[in-house]
C-alpha cells in the first residue's frame, strides 16, 4: 500500500512538473525586476480605395541579433494584451484597421523584455486569417464593393521583418517602438469575395513623430505605499484614459527604482498624440494600498515630454468593497447585464469639481460591470482583484461619487462608501444613506412597428433599431436583441428602452445582411429613420411609460453604395457625419491628415444606395497648456452637402453575361421577383470644413 | 540486492513518468481553446464543437444571436466571454451588437475544434459585428429545448468540461466565463467540470428554457445534472 502511494505521488509530481514546464512557460518571466519594458504601437499606410484594411495581429517579437532565425532563444515576444484581447492569458487576434491609424498610432501592448539592444522586429499575423479588405464601390468594375475580401499574403509563411534602432530598454526602463505597416495590393480578384493578394511590409518609424512621453512621480504624504505585485492587491499603476471616459489606453506601473531626474516613486508611459494638434488624456493613480489620485492633461503633442506630473497620495489605506446588483425598475425581475459602475474623483487640475452634479469634470479611478446576473463587481483573480474589491476606505466615513450607467436607462450618480467585508458597500439612494448598493434603473419605452420589403420565403432579414438624442449622433440604446424577420413576414413589433431624462429621440433602423451567404460588413437594405420621437415620460408608481406607436420603414432591398471624397483644410479634429432625413446615422474622422505627405484629407462611407446629407464636424483646436474642464465635443460646421448614391443595376436570378457575370442572386438581398442588386456604385463629393 | 533495489527504483520512476505523461496527455489532448468531441465515458465522438471568443475592451457589454443550422440562441454579457455550442450542426454564426456608445473594441473569434475560422471586430458606438462558418441562409428558430450551462469563476482559470446527453459526449477546454449551449440534446444533460488551475471555486448554473434548473459550485471537480 505504501509503495502504491509513493508511486502515485511520483506520478503526480511528474505530471505537475510537466504541466509547469509545458503549459506554464513563464517561470523565467516572473523575474520582472530584472527586465525592461517595450511599448509597441502601429501606424498604417493602406492602399487607396478601401473602406477598411484590416490586419489580424497576433504578436510582435524583437531580437538583438539581426540574423536570428525562428528558433533563436533571444526572441522577446510582445503579444496581444492578455485579459483584454485574450482571456486569462490566451492570446487572441487584435484586428487593426490601417485606415484609422495613418495619423495617430494605435498602441498594441507593453511587454517585459530582457534589457538589451534590439535590432530586428518581426510581425506575426494570424496564419489562417491574416486580414480582410473592404473596398469602396467601384465606379466601373466587375467586383462588388463594401463586402469582405480575405487577404492572401504574398510570400505567405515568410516572416515580415523590420530593422529597428534605439530600442534598448534598460532594467526597469521603457523603450518605444512604433512600426509602420504598409499594405500593397499585388493582385485583385476578378470574382467578388475571392482573396486579394497583398504584400505587407513593416518599417520602424521615429516614435517622436506620433507619441508623447508622459512621466511623473507618485509620493506619499503618510505611510509608504506598496509597489510591485502582491497577492490579493492590485498593482499600483498610473492609467491613461480617453479624456472624460473610463476607456483605458495604457497603464504604467509605479516603480521604486527610477531614473535620476525622477525621484522614487515614478512612472513613465508614451501616449498617442496627434501631430501639431495634440491629444487630451485623464490620468488615474490606483492600486496598492494608496488613496486614489487623478489629473487631466493639457493637450500633449508628439515628440515632447510633458513636465513631470507630481501625484501626491497616502499609502497604508484599509481596502474595502462596494458590491450590489443592478436591476430594471420597470421589471424588477430583469437583471441588467453589462451596466457600467465607476468611481469618480475630482482631478488635481480641477480639485473643486463636484462629481455628483458634473460627473464629466471628474476622472474615473475604478470601473467594473454587472455580470450575467446583474451583480457587480465582476470577479478578479488573486493577483489582480477587481478594482471594486480594492477600494481605499476613506477616513471619517468619507464617501466616493459612484456613477452607474447602462444604455437605454437613466444614469445614476450617488455617494458610496466601501466596507471591509467581501460583499459590502453602502450607498445613499434617493437621499437615504447607508443602503445596500443595489439599484433599480429607470427608463421609458419607445414601441413601434418596423417593416421591410418582403424577404423571399425561406430567407430571413435581421434588423437592429437604434435611438439617439434628437439632433445629435449620441446613441442612447439599441434593441437588446435584433429583430429577425423570416419571409414572407415583412413586419415586426419592437420595444426600445430609452432614458426617461432625454426630451426626444431620433430612431434609425439598419439591416444586418449577408452577401451571398457570407457576413456582410455593410447593409444592402436602406436605412430608415423616425425623427423627433417624443419621450413618453418618466416612470410612475404604476410602472414605466410607453410611447405612442412609431412606424419605421420599409427597409427596402437596394444594394450597397459608397460615397468618398476629401474635406478641404481638415485637421485631426475634423470628422464627417452622414445623415438621412435629418437623422444622423454615422460619423467618421477624416483620414490621412497633414503633416503626412501627401495628405489627402479623405473620408469614405459605405452606405446603401440612397440620398443623404454630409456635413463636416469639428473639435475645437486645443489651446496649448490649457486643461479642458470636460471632454471636448465636436460641433457641426454648417457646410452641408446633399449626395445621392445611384442604385446598383438589377440582375436576374440566374447569372447574366453582362455586366455582372459572377453574381448570383441573392446578392446582399433579393427583390420580390427574385432579382437582386448587382455591382454597387460610388459617388464622389468634396466637402468644405 | 543493491542493484536489484536500484533497478526497482528506476523501474518505478519510469512507470511513474509514464503514468504522469498519460495524465498530462489526457489533460492536454484538447489543449486549445474551444472543444473537441472526445471519446469519453461511454458516449461516442461527435463533430468538433464550435466556440466563440468574445473579446476586446474588458467589460464591454454586448448582445447577440448565436445560431447553427438547427437552432438559434439569444445571448448577452460583457467582454470577455466564451460561448460554445455542443452537438452543433454547421453552418454556425454569431451576430453581436456592442451595447455601448464608447470606442471600445468588440472582437469576435469563431473557433472550430482548435482552428480560428473567422475574426471580426468593431469599435463603432453600438457597432454590429458577425462571424460565421459556412453560409447560413436564414436564422433558425429559437432552440427548443434551450439548455444552457454557464460557468463562472476567476477569469483565466482553465478547466476541462465533459458535456454529455444520453448518446454523445463533448470535451470542452476553456476558461470562465463560458456559456455552453447544447443543441437538441437527447435526454437529460450532465456536465462534469475539472479545474486545471485552481484560482478559486466555480459557480455553475444550468438553465432550461430560461429557468435555472440546477446550480453547483466548488472546486476542483464539479458535476451539474439536469433534473
Amino acid at each position: 500500500m505504501y509503495q502504491f502511494v509513493r508511486f502515485l505521488i511520483r506520478a503526480l509530481v511528474f505530471s505537475i512538473l510537466a504541466i509547469v514546464i509545458g503549459f506554464g512557460g513563464s517561470v523565467a518571466e516572473a523575474k520582472f525586476s530584472q527586465r525592461g519594458s517595450v511599448e509597441v504601437g502601429f501606424t498604417g499606410v493602406p492602399p487607396q480605395g478601401f473602406q477598411n484594411v484590416l490586419l489580424n495581429v497576433i504578436a510582435v517579437q524583437i531580437n538583438p541579433n539581426a540574423a536570428a532565425g525562428p528558433g533563436n532563444n533571444k526572441w522577446q515576444i510582445i503579444p496581444v494584451p492578455t485579459g483584454v484581447f485574450g482571456t486569462g492569458g490566451r492570446p487572441g487576434d487584435l484586428q487593426i484597421d490601417l485606415n484609422t491609424i495613418q495619423s495617430v498610432p494605435q498602441l498594441f501592448n507593453t511587454a517585459q523584455v530582457r534589457p538589451g539592444d534590439y535590432v530586428i522586429a518581426e510581425l506575426i499575423l494570424d496564419p489562417n486569417n491574416p486580414g480582410t479588405l473592404v473596398p469602396n464601390c467601384p465606379n466601373a468594375g466587375a467586383t462588388e464593393g463594401c463586402i469582405n475580401y480575405p487577404i492572401q499574403l504574398q510570400n505567405a509563411g515568410n516572416p515580415i521583418f523590420a530593422t529597428i534602432s534605439n530600442v534598448s530598454p534598460p532594467k526597469n526602463g521603457l523603450a518605444l517602438l512604433v512600426l509602420q505597416l504598409k499594405a500593397t495590393i499585388v493582385n485583385a480578384p476578378i470574382i467578388s469575395g475571392n482573396p486579394y493578394l497583398v504584400s505587407v511590409t513593416m518599417t520602424a518609424v521615429n516614435p517622436a513623430q506620433t507619441l508623447a512621453t508622459v512621466s511623473g512621480t507618485v509620493t506619499s504624504t503618510g505611510t509608504a505605499f506598496v509597489t510591485g505585485k502582491k497577492k490579493k492587491l492590485r498593482q499600483l499603476v498610473v492609467t491613461a484614459e480617453q479624456v472624460g471616459t473610463n476607456n483605458q489606453i495604457i497603464s504604467a506601473p509605479v516603480l521604486s527604482n527610477c531614473p535620476q531626474d525622477l525621484k522614487p516613486t515614478c512612472f513613465t508611459m508614451a501616449l498617442p498624440a496627434g501631430a501639431q494638434y495634440g491629444s487630451y488624456y485623464d490620468l488615474a493613480v490606483s492600486g496598492g494600498t494608496a488613496k486614489y489620485a487623478a489629473t487631466r492633461t493639457a493637450a500633449i503633442t508628439p515628440g515632447t515630454s510633458t513636465p513631470a506630473i507630481p501625484f501626491s497620495t497616502t499609502g497604508g489605506q484599509k481596502l474595502g468593497t462596494i458590491s450590489g446588483a443592478i436591476t430594471d425598475l420597470c421589471s424588477s425581475t430583469t437583471k441588467l447585464v453589462g451596466a457600467t459602475i465607476q468611481l469618480l474623483i475630482p482631478p488635481d487640475s480641477n480639485p473643486t469639481a463636484d462629481c455628483e452634479t458634473a460627473p464629466g469634470e471628474c476622472v474615473s479611478v475604478a470601473t467594473t460591470n454587472s455580470d450575467s446576473n446583474g451583480n457587480f463587481p465582476l470577479p478578479g483573480t488573486i493577483n489582480a482583484p477587481s478594482q471594486f474589491n480594492n477600494i481605499p476606505i476613506l477616513p471619517a466615513s468619507g464617501t466616493y461619487t459612484m456613477m452607474v450607467s447602462m444604455p437605454g436607462y437613466d444614469t445614476v450618480v450617488l455617494q458610496a462608501q466601501p466596507q471591509a467585508n467581501k460583499k459590502g458597500g453602502l450607498c445613499t439612494i434617493n437621499g437615504t444613506p447607508s443602503q445596500p448598493c443595489s439599484l433599480a434603473l429607470t427608463s421609458a419605452i419607445i414601441s413601434g412597428t418596423l417593416t421591410i420589403s418582403t424577404p423571399p420565403t425561406g430567407q430571413s432579414t435581421i434588423v437592429q433599431v437604434f435611438a439617439e438624442d434628437h439632433g445629435t449622433n449620441k446613441i442612447e440604446s439599441a434593441l437588446p436583441m435584433p429583430l429577425v424577420l423570416r419571409g414572407p413576414t415583412n413586419n415586426a413589433p419592437f420595444a426600445l428602452n430609452v432614458p426617461s431624462s432625454v426630451a426626444s429621440f431620433d430612431l434609425f433602423a439598419t439591416a444586418i445582411d449577408n452577401y451571398q451567404g457570407i457576413s456582410d460588413p455593410y447593409q444592402g437594405h436602406t436605412i430608415e429613420v423616425a425623427s423627433n420621437v417624443l419621450q413618453p415620460g418618466p416612470p410612475t408608481a404604476t410602472g414605466c411609460k410607453t410611447s405612442a406607436p412609431v412606424t419605421i420603414g420599409p427597409l427596402n432591398c437596394i444594394g450597397h453604395g459608397s460615397v468618398t471624397g476629401n474635406v478641404s483644410n481638415a485637421d485631426l479634429g475634423t470628422s464627417v457625419v452622414l445623415s438621412k432625413g435629418g437623422v444622423q446615422i454615422t460619423q467618421m474622422p477624416v483620414q490621412n491628415i497633414a503633416p503626412l505627405t501627401p495628405s489627402t484629407n479623405k473620408y469614405a462611407f459605405c452606405a446603401p444606395a440612397d440620398s443623404y446629407t454630409l456635413e463636416p464636424f469639428e473639435l475645437k483646436t486645443p489651446t496649448p497648456g490649457t486643461v479642458p474642464i470636460s471632454a471636448p465635443t465636436s460641433v457641426a460646421t454648417g457646410n452641408t452637402a446633399a449626395v445621392t448614391i445611384a442604385a446598383a443595376p438589377t440582375i436576374t436570378a440566374s447569372p447574366t453575361g453582362s455586366p455582372t457575370p459572377s453574381i448570383k442572386c441573392p446578392s446582399t438581398c433579393s427583390y420580390p421577383d427574385g432579382s437582386c442588386p448587382g455591382i454597387c456604385n460610388n459617388v464622389s463629393q468634396q466637402l468644405q470644413k | 540486492m543493491m542493484i536489484h533495489r536500484a533497478v526497482r527504483q528506476v523501474g518505478r520512476s519510469l512507470a511513474a513518468i509514464a503514468v504522469g505523461g498519460l495524465l498530462v496527455s489526457t489533460a492536454a489532448c484538447n489543449n486549445s481553446l474551444g472543444g473537441f468531441s472526445g471519446s469519453v465515458g461511454n458516449t461516442p465522438n461527435g463533430p468538433p464543437v464550435s466556440s466563440y471568443r468574445i473579446l476586446g475592451t474588458q467589460g464591454e457589454p454586448f448582445t447577440g444571436v448565436v445560431s447553427d443550422a438547427r437552432s438559434s440562441w439569444q445571448i448577452s454579457g460583457t467582454v470577455p466571454m466564451d460561448v460554445a455550442v455542443v452537438n452543433n450542426l454547421l453552418p454556425d454564426r454569431l451576430i453581436a451588437t456592442k451595447q455601448s456608445s464608447d470606442n471600445g473594441i468588440l472582437s469576435l473569434e469563431l473557433i472550430n475544434g482548435s482552428r480560428v475560422i473567422d475574426v471580426a471586430s468593431t469599435t463603432a458606438p453600438f457597432g454590429n459585428v458577425s462571424v460565421q462558418s459556412g453560409k447560413p441562409k436564414t436564422v433558425p428558430p429559437a432552440a427548443n429545448p434551450d439548455l444552457r450551462i454557464f460557468v463562472s469563476g476567476p477569469p483565466g482559470e482553465r478547466f476541462f468540461g465533459l458535456i454529455e446527453d444520453l448518446s454523445k459526449g463533448y470535451v470542452i477546454d476553456d476558461r470562465p466565463p463560458t456559456l455552453i449551449m447544447f443543441d437538441t440534446p437527447n435526454g437529460t444533460v450532465t456536465g462534469t467540470f475539472d479545474q486545471i488551475q485552481n484560482l478559486g471555486p466555480f459557480e455553475i448554473s444550468m438553465s432550461l428554457n430560461g429557468v435555472v434548473v440546477a446550480t453547483a459550485s466548488g472546486a476542483p471537480h464539479v458535476v451539474i445534472q439536469e433534473p
